[in-house]
């Protein structure tokens, strides 16, 4: 899959997940920027990324994600 | 010798010239001698137990480490997390475990075999075995690289101003620092100074002076009036919140002196407006190890059952985080109330969210004030199981509170010094959270004023600390 | 920052903290002197525990007798302490005070009353010699070196408010709380009754103490004070009455002590008088003080 494809699911799936229609996302975006982004929301996002694309992460690799970017590069070597 | 013994103000000076004086190759040697005398001097068996915790998560981590194989380095970290949390397990819990077995057993007329047996907690072991346990995965997540240096391993673990009461570390963040001892710094010699001087007013004013009322009123709930037991619940959080917090300090402050940097234990507590929040700013060192070794771990591994998944893995994490402070069934209930509290405003965040925006909320000062007392009353709440020698003296003590009002209680001697102990401190939190950088005392440009801070705040310590604990005990008919 | 610097400044810290210490210490010590009483040359001393702390109000009794009267107490101390109080108080004021009112309870006889830290109330006196030996052979070197250095640390509390109401004149030291009879516990009559102990080596330093006041040409009173009736209904009677008999036959012997019993059934059966088993309230201050000021009205008791 293409970036910028992924990054427009993303978007969506993001925007679905903590509620908010205006959300954009980009690769140097964190948990800090989003304001219902927290530890307890993290897991409901990986959960929904997992199922929207149909891939499965491994704890180590959440361990190594600091921003969306980094978050995609994981994905794309699963697709 | 504890922080606030004067043993340990004769000892650490010491420590600290040694320590410059020692080549920068060697520091952290000396360091680590220094820390086995330190906790050698609490009680030596038990440094025979701080060793061994100290050998086997050097040679499971090692082996980690020479191993490609995934399942065979999860096996390595199991087998080590298993043997040092036995030591923990059988000094903190068995006692209460095996006396609860008994007395269930006893109801059906059965007999357990194993004896009554009252143990001595090893100093620290809730702390050091944690950072052996967080040091162990961190090496299985391939986070950081297994130390080859024993003797660091051994400082790590052992790292005297952390060894007791924490904050709880990481490996990543001590072991360069030890592998890589700054020059002195006598900038940071001064920081390190404030911080304690500022651990000790906390501790010995603040947190001691309204340990004495509160523990008054606690031993003998069932004569105190609501009423009484009412400011007693109010003033325990604040107790709890300077004791640990002033400690952390001295900690931090200690290591500071010796150029290393240590974490930041509490940020402001009572200015939380949510549990959430709360959690971010209160023991964090204990709550960020929670979140990243079982919260996180357990929310993973339910991700698939989404916010129920969310919700079973806080109940769990702190649970453990109940079970941590201690073995009665007290801290369970706590725990498990926090984990209510959190999720249930996980449950409800979304909601609280647009309810905020709606009526742009979030900005008026009313609306925080009520959000900061509400999440203060609710950890109140929690602390009085904490605080209470059985869950059903704590299910006392609130239906007290609720039912009788009655007289209040006074110690006016210890409730004023420890009022105007707080008021110091509040007022300086205040400052801190919502005007940052203005108003500086400690940190103001002029000399005098900061000076006069010093002499002011160690004149109030020498003058209101609380130095010899118990009152004495006089005419024991 | 350099090392000159902060050193330099590491010194400057630590004189100007010993100068405003060694200042603030005598303003604190003048202060004690004045809520005590010891500075006006008194002409009577109340020496005794928490029970006399709380028992007596030393102003009061100023003002019924006409005489200036000080009070030199402390909770907790037993007869060991109550000697030293006695030989600091009279090295340090010779000649002034002709009466001694010496409180004497059911346990001032009694192993069990040691706590082992009671020297530290005599720490703002830290400069009497004979003070600083008596510290010096109690309190452990740290402890000892620290106090004698750091002055400030030799006031608590306790103590501060004493040089505050020394400095505000108020003179007032009290409970307001009543005994709440219904929740106080008293053991059951099937554990036995406590043992009033007369522990021999106590019993030498009262004599001693007595001896003191003797030879500083004094009148002694020793006065009983009033413990709650179902408190004392715990001790063993034939011990209690051993002691009581003691004092009478000390001063049948000793010509300066006189014997005055204020543990009447009239202020023992009064609940409303305590604020808890051993230790009067306001009221129960009140009449006591009005008690022990027509005794030393009395030609016999001054």
């Amino acid at each position: 899959m293409e970036r910028d494809l992924l990054k427009e699911k993303l978007t969506e799936i993001f925007r679905r997940v903590f509620n908010d229609d205006r959300l954009e996302v980009n690769d140097r975006l964190t948990a800090n920027d989003v304001s219902n982004w927290d530890s307890l929301s993290h897991m409901i996002l990986i959960g929904e990324v997992e199922k929207s694309l149909g891939i499965t992460f491994k704890l180590k690799e959440l361990n190594k994600m600091k921003n969306v970017g980094d978050m995609m590069d994981i994905i794309l070597t699963k697709l | 010798m504890v922080f606030t013994s004067i043993n340990f103000l004769l000892f650490f000076p010491l420590v600290a010239v040694l320590y410059y004086l020692t080549p920068v190759k060697y520091r952290w040697l000396t360091l680590l001698v220094v820390s086995y005398f330190f906790y050698i001097n609490i009680r030596p068996v038990y440094a025979l137990l701080l060793a061994g915790v100290t050998a086997s998560t050097y040679v499971f981590t090692r082996l980690m480490d020479s191993t490609a194989d995934d399942v065979v380095k999860k096996r390595y970290m199991v087998v080590n997390i298993i043997l040092i949390l036995l030591p923990l397990f059988f000094f903190k819990y068995f006692g209460e475990i095996n006396a609860g077995v008994t007395a269930t057993l006893q109801k059906f007329y059965l007999r357990w075999p194993l004896p009554e047996i009252k143990l001595l907690l090893p100093v620290g072991i809730s702390f050091y075995t944690f950072m052996a346990i967080g040091y162990t995965i961190d090496v299985y997540n391939e986070d950081i690289k297994a130390e080859k240096n024993f003797g660091m391993v051994a400082l790590f673990i052992s790292f005297f101003p952390l060894v007791l009461s924490g904050p709880i570390e990481r490996a990543k963040n001590m072991l360069p620092q030890f592998n890589h001892t700054k020059p002195v710094d006598y900038g940071d010699i001064v920081k390190g100074m404030k911080l304690m001087l500022w651990g000790y007013f906390m501790k010995l004013v603040v947190a001691d002076r309204i340990g004495l009322y509160v523990d008054v009123v606690f031993n003998e709930v069932d004569t105190q009036s609501g009423t009484t037991l009412l400011l007693s619940s109010m003033l325990y959080p604040f107790q709890v919140y300077a004791d640990l917090g002033g400690y952390s300090l001295i900690a931090i402050g200690t290591a500071k002196m010796l150029g290393i940097e240590v974490m930041q234990n509490f940020k402001r507590p009572f200015f939380a407006v949510s549990m959430a929040e709360f959690w971010r700013r209160w023991h964090i060192s204990l709550i960020t190890w929670i979140t990243d070794y079982v919260y996180t771990p357990l929310s993973f591994k339910f991700r698939k059952l989404g916010m129920r998944g969310v919700v079973l893995s806080l109940l769990i994490a702190f649970l453990i985080s109940g079970i941590w402070h201690g073995a009665a069934l007290t801290f369970v209930a706590w725990g498990l109330l926090q984990g209510i509290f959190l999720s249930m405003e996980a449950v409800m965040s979304k909601r609280r969210k647009s309810f905020e925006e709606q009526y742009s909320l979030g900005r008026r000062w009313w609306y925080i004030l009520v959000c900061c007392l509400l999440t203060f009353g609710l950890f109140a709440l929690s602390q009085v199981f904490a605080r209470a020698s059985s869950i059903s003296n704590a299910c006392l003590v609130l239906k007290r509170i609720v039912s009788s009002r009655g007289g209040l209680y006074l110690d006016m001697t210890n409730l004023l010094y420890a009022f105007f102990g707080l008021g110091i401190l509040l007022l300086s939190e205040f400052r801190d959270e919502f005007f940052p950088g203005k108003l500086l005392v400690f940190e103001n440009k002029i000399i005098l004023v900061r000076y006069t801070a010093y002499l002011g705040v160690f004149f109030f310590i020498l003058y209101f600390g609380v130095f010899n604990g118990n009152r004495f005990i006089y005419f024991q008919f | 920052m350099k090392f000159t610097i902060f050193l330099k400044r590491l010194a400057a810290f630590a004189i100007i903290f010993l100068l405003i210490d060694y200042t603030a210490s005598i303003w604190m010590l003048k202060g004690l002197n004045k809520f005590y009483g010891f500075d006006n040359k008194p002409e009577i001393l109340i020496n005794g525990s928490s029970m006399t702390l709380s028992g007596f109000h030393r102003t009061d009794i100023e003002k019924k007798t006409a005489k200036r009267v000080c009070v030199y107490a402390k909770e907790g101390v037993g007869v060991e302490d109550r000697y030293a109080m006695l030989a600091q108080f009279f090295s340090e004021h010779p000649g002034t005070v002709k009466t001694v009112i010496y409180e004497v309870n059911p346990l001032l006889f009694s192993s069990k009353l040691t706590a082992a830290n009671t020297y530290t109330i005599f720490y703002p006196f830290f400069d009497n010699k004979a003070i600083n030996q008596y510290i010096k052979e109690r309190a452990g070197t740290a402890d000892y070196l620290v106090h004698k250095y750091c002055r400030a640390a030799r006031f608590d509390a306790l103590t501060i408010n004493f040089v505050l109401k020394g400095y505000m004149n108020n003179y007032d030291n009290f409970k307001t709380s009543v005994l709440n009879t219904e929740t106080t516990y008293f053991p059951k009559e099937e554990f036995g009754k406590v043992m009033i102990e007369n522990n021999t080596g106590k019993l030498n330093v009262f004599e001693k103490t007595m001896q003191l006041l003797t030879d500083n040409d004094t009148r002694v009173v020793l006065v009983m004070m009033p413990i709650y009736y179902q408190k004392q209904a715990t001790f063993d009677s034939s011990s209690y009455n051993k002691l009581v008999a003691f004092y009478r036959n000390y001063t049948s012997t000793n010509k300066n002590v006189t014997y005055l019993d204020l543990n009447t059934s009239e202020l023992s059966h009064n609940a409303l008088l305590f604020s808890d088993l051993l230790h009067l309230n306001r009221e129960g201050q009140k009449k006591i003080t009005e008690s022990i000021s027509e005794f030393l009205k009395k030609p016999a008791g001054i």
